[in-house]
């Protein structure tokens, strides 16, 4: 599965407003953040925000980078259509 | 019991007399139970769901906490309690644990036998009411907090989880509403509120950054009352106090 990412500036005012839009195939799949200096350790992982698929669970855990998400993600959706 | 438990059964006496007048004889009662002090670590599981209790508790020291959890592993938080609560009188009339019990710090129990409970209950009436008028106050907390998870965003969660802490510490006599130490982690409050602990993270910045809250680490301040009870949507009529 080939996944398109695009950096967003987000509105937003926790301080996190460095995003990512997830696309498939041109269509909108997700939404995930880079964590900034406010969540201590964790500063510089991404956090999927949300995934507009509902047969995915978005994880409460935040991703090292964005390979690992991809592949997370990749992983998901293969399961799914298995 | 050992030399010094009629202070820390004091507590639950504390605790009940703001349910129902208890006179003399009703706080010997309590005070004289034979119960069994035991010191638990945080994390240590107190009741564990589908287990049969032999036993009711009251938590006399520490923060616990009521959870389910899905087949999946996911964790609802439906509950804390503070120091003066009891946690399972249920267990007297309902033989299944539907729910797991845990303390999310070290934790003080006072173990008491089912039959020692049910003779204080049969024996005393003011007990059996405060008791009573307790497990309901308990009710109305989780309707409230299934409004919270339903209904109420994000920001107004975690600041109504807050303003409810407050006001439970200040009506058990466990210190000013203004300022306390959270005894739950980042996760647990996800937990509790339906979020991740990167929401809460973002929640409490987002309230400090509203001049609401003043935080350092886990030492809450809140600085603007009115405006957090504006913005959490918190009326405490639902915790009875006054009753």
């Amino acid at each position: 599965m080939s996944l398109e990412f695009k950096p967003v500036l987000l509105d937003v005012d926790s301080g996190d407003d460095r995003g990512m839009l997830i696309l498939h195939d041109g269509a909108l799949l997700g939404v995930a953040t880079k964590l900034g200096e406010i969540h201590g350790d964790l500063a510089g992982s991404w956090f999927l925000e949300t995934v507009f698929d509902p047969a995915i669970i978005v994880p409460h855990e935040p991703f090292a980078d964005i390979q690992a998400l991809h592949l997370w993600l990749t992983h998901q959706r293969e399961s799914i259509r298995r | 019991m050992i030399i010094g438990e009629i202070e820390t059964l004091q507590r639950v006496v504390t605790n009940l007399e703001r349910f129902h007048t208890l006179g003399a004889a009703d706080r010997a009662a309590i005070e004289t139970l034979r119960v069994r002090i035991q010191q638990h670590s945080a994390h240590d599981m107190l009741v564990r769901e589908g287990n049969r209790p032999e036993c009711c508790s009251m938590l006399l020291e520490g923060y616990v906490c009521r959870h389910k959890v899905t087949a999946d592993g996911g964790r609802q938080i439906v509950s804390f309690h503070i120091p003066g609560d009891l946690l399972d009188v249920q267990h007297l009339e309902l033989e299944r644990a539907d729910h797991n019990v845990q303390a999310i710090t070290d934790a003080t129990i006072a173990w008491i036998s089912k039959g020692e409970m049910q003779s204080l209950l049969d024996g005393y009436p003011s007990v059996r009411r405060a008791v009573w008028r307790s497990a309901l106050v308990d009710a109305s907390i989780f309707r409230e907090w299934v409004l919270n998870v339903g209904r109420r965003d994000a920001l107004a969660r975690v600041a109504h989880m807050l303003c409810e802490f407050a006001a439970r510490r200040e009506a058990a006599g466990l210190g000013s509403p203004d300022r306390f130490e959270l005894p739950m982690t980042q996760e647990q409050i996800a937990d509790a509120t339906g979020l991740t602990s990167i929401h809460v993270n973002r929640m409490l910045r987002i309230l400090g950054q509203r001049g609401l809250i003043a935080r350092d680490k886990r030492d809450v301040h809140i600085v603007n009352w009115d405006g957090m009870r504006r913005l959490a949507d918190f009326d405490p009529a639902y915790l009875h106090l006054a009753a």
